[in-house]
């Protein structure tokens, strides 16, 4: 059965964009018969119970999880370096802060840019504060179910569902925290993609 | 946010910028605000201020003719240029210019390996080349040579090492600059000139001679301003065949010195690798009494915890390159040698390894001791662990003042000018009623140049405000205490852009001839002052009026 993924991928092209990468290799276009963003991996720190969660539900979804303890040198050296010097490709993540600073970095240098991104406080007091910026639709589908339980599947599932092209917001809101979720330092959720994913921000 | 560079008009500016499509192509000159994103200094104290230091635009050449073109053009219109390799010296200023409205000359897309040869240890690379990838191209051929890498590796050889960054392996290799042989630049007139032994067509020896004939200029693009380097050349470590750690601990306060001394020895003899120094008493930091002997350096008092707590005032981490039998004897003459200097030192043995280490022998220490290494790039690996520590960025800016905010300053390469500097350092922070983040009695120095000692000061002048306010006044304290440092002798080795002038101003020997020196070359080799003015405080005639203009 063809999955979400496959689906999404089968409709990529290559072609040059307007923002190419100061690498070899230029940019790399979808095809405008995509609608939603094709994730290659989902990157996630295997220290927090909730990234793994997430990681294991988009897995689900097709995507397959690249797992990282804290430090990305194995996961830039031995995947991503490789696979962005042939074509770089849309990858999502939960993380913490230093781990989503170096990818976004080494993404810069491919014409690639975080497109989403949220942060998900510490809880405390049985609430997590959350701010996300990002595509309006995936934004909304989070915030609307931030009662509802599982967190960590919905947000796999927003992420794995992330519009292409859709204008940015910015909101913050709170959540009940999870029993499960119990993460000792702020995490955060995202999207990393060509910068043409992205509409422009006001 | 567009802007344009100083004196130049915006019809200027859109035939530089025509011009600049036609050399490299138009898909490779970048001008929009979202386009110049990764081109902002996210580190940068005076980010989102009016007077932040970014491009007026990028260009992406991709091989020397493109960068002379590139120069041909600057000149034309009298645009300033700024060239970056791969723009990762994060807190170092990472890829903003000097002046604001520069145009940025990424040299990303110049990223050959021209030669790595490892019967006769060298590599001959372009800018683009990051660490990263000059170990993956060594690993990839089965070369049996070492990089000497910085942490992180994501930079570039060719812009590490032109800003005087180190590393830490043997003491030759660790200078990174100096471990350097060869290098070919496009000078401010659009010409090529190579250095050293390139200098000779045809030269067989490039990479293995670096002193060529004559007046040697190769230091003027050290932290200078003289050209675009396009290639250069690095000794490289032979891939040795063991690695062998061992832990020397002594009691009291005063054995700093003559372990010092050893040290010394041993590394200026090439038996040992880079040492690593640490203080035994960072167990009682939350003991009140402690701190309080520490900040007055009661030694007495510091002696007598240290004995009661059982604990050793100082450790040195050394280690060693070589075969098994010679590491483990580099090992017992260092331990002998030590025993003759203070009786009463303590030895551990780390580890033993067949090198290459695996990936689990390089992230998990065994060491029967607390181990400070970070173990990569003692085996010249590079990796991009170190960004544990949190991580500026837009969206968290608030991590600023846990990051490499302060300044590194050399000190005399002894325990008596460690104890020195210790008590300066501390007197600085009293003075600008600035306290330090813990007590300077405990600070040991690194040892990334072979023969001196270099140590931090001024961190935490943040304290937390982020603030644009809080920020400026963060840069104003760290103003000060270069200024206080330079007064008893203390120089830092490098700087970001916005504080290069102020680094500039304490090598003031002679009514500052060195910087005029320096200056009187640039406008004879740059009359325009094209190429990267203001860097390390040598600004041309056309923008010095632009000197202390970020205080």
């Amino acid at each position: 059965m063809t999955n979400r993924r496959q689906f999404i991928r089968s409709g990529v092209a290559l072609s040059v964009v307007s923002s190419p990468a100061l690498s070899a290799f230029p940019g790399v276009a979808f095809a405008t018969a995509a609608t939603t963003l094709g994730l290659e991996h989902c990157v996630f720190d295997n220290r927090f119970a909730f990234a793994v969660a997430v990681a294991q539900h988009a897995a689900r979804a097709g995507v397959r999880p690249a797992e990282t303890s804290g430090d990305l040198t194995a996961l830039w050296y031995d995947r991503l370096d490789l696979e962005w010097t042939r074509t770089p490709t849309a990858l999502g993540g939960v993380t913490t802060q230093p781990g989503l600073f170096v990818l976004e970095t080494l993404a810069a240098d491919y014409g690639m840019r975080v497109i989403y991104r949220g942060r998900h406080g510490v809880p405390e007091d049985g609430v997590i504060a959350h701010s996300l910026t990002g595509p309006a639709a995936l934004v909304a589908q989070l915030r609307a179910g931030s009662r509802a339980p599982d967190c960590a599947r919905r947000l796999a599932d927003a992420m794995t569902q992330c519009p292409i092209g859709a204008a940015a917001v910015q909101r913050e809101f709170t959540t009940p925290a999870e029993p499960a979720v119990t993460h000792s330092e702020p995490l955060f959720s995202w999207i990393i993609a060509p910068r043409f994913a992205a509409a422009r921000t006001a | 946010m567009a802007i344009l560079p100083p004196g130049v008009s915006q019809q200027q500016f859109d035939a530089a910028v025509r011009q600049f499509k036609e050399a490299v192509g138009p898909e490779w000159v970048f001008t929009s605000e979202e386009e110049l994103h990764p081109y902002r200094d996210h580190f940068s104290y005076i980010k989102d201020q009016p007077n932040e230091l970014i491009p007026s635009a990028a260009v992406g050449p991709n091989s020397v003719e493109q960068v002379q073109a590139v120069v041909r053009t600057a000149n034309q219109y009298k645009i300033p240029l700024y060239a970056i390799s791969t723009g990762k010296n994060f807190a170092y200023g990472g890829p903003s210019p000097n002046v604001r409205g520069s145009v940025t000359v990424d040299l990303k897309r110049m990223n050959r390996v021209l030669e790595v040869n490892d019967k006769r240890f060298y590599a001959l690379v372009e800018p683009g080349v990051s660490y990263i990838d000059l170990y993956r191209y060594i690993q990839d051929h089965g070369l049996k040579v070492w990089v000497d890498t910085p942490d992180p590796g994501w930079g570039s050889p060719i812009g590490n090492s032109l800003d005087h960054g180190i590393g830490y392996t043997m003491g030759f290799y660790r200078d990174h600059f100096g471990a350097h042989c060869g290098m070919e630049v496009v000078l401010p007139n659009g010409e090529i000139m190579r250095t050293g032994m390139g200098a000779l067509p045809e030269s067989k020896s490039w990479q293995e001679y670096k002193h060529g004939f004559g007046p040697d200029p190769a230091g003027l693009f050290g932290q200078g301003n003289f050209g675009i380097v396009t290639k250069m050349g690095f000794r490289l470590m032979p891939q040795p065949e063991h690695w062998r750690t061992g832990a020397v601990m002594v009691p009291k306060r005063q054995d700093l010195i003559p372990l010092v001394d050893t040290v010394n020895y041993l590394t200026d003899l090439a038996i040992i690798g880079e040492p690593w120094y640490g203080n035994g008493l960072t167990p009682l930091m939350g003991n009140t009494e402690f701190r309080d002997a520490a900040n007055a350096f009661n030694e007495t008092a510091l002696d007598a915890q240290a004995a009661a707590a059982k604990l050793h005032s100082w450790q040195v981490e050394l280690q060693f390159y070589g075969s098994e039998r010679t590491t483990q004897s580099n090992w017992e003459y260092a331990k002998e040698l030590m025993a003759r200097a203070i009786p009463s030192a303590r030895f551990m043995d780390g580890e033993s390894f067949k090198v290459p280490l695996t990936r689990e022998q390089i992230s998990k220490s065994t060491t029967p001791y607390r181990s400070n290494m970070r173990r990569n790039i003692t085996q010249g690996v590079p990796g991009l662990g170190i960004w544990w520590m949190p991580s500026r960025s837009e969206q968290n800016p608030n991590a600023w003042d846990e990051t490499h905010i302060g300044l590194f300053s050399l000190i005399g390469r002894s325990g008596d000018a460690i104890f020195q500097a210790q008590r300066d350092f501390a007197a600085v922070s009293k003075r600008l009623e600035m306290p330090s983040l813990f007590p300077n009695a405990i600070q040991t120095p690194v040892n990334w140049y072979q023969f001196a000692f270099i140590m931090g000061n001024g961190f935490g002048l943040g304290r937390g405000d982020t603030s644009p306010e809080g920020k400026k006044q963060a840069a104003a304290n760290l103003r000060r205490v270069l200024a206080e440092n330079a007064k008893v002798g203390y120089g830092d080795y490098r700087a970001p852009p916005m504080l290069q002038d102020d680094v500039a101003e304490q090598y003031s020997f002679n009514n500052h001839v060195l910087r005029r020196f320096n200056e009187t070359l640039k406008d004879a080799i740059d009359p325009n002052g094209i190429i990267m003015p203001g860097r390390a405080g040598v600004w041309p005639a056309a923008y010095r009026s632009l000197r202390g203009s970020l205080r």
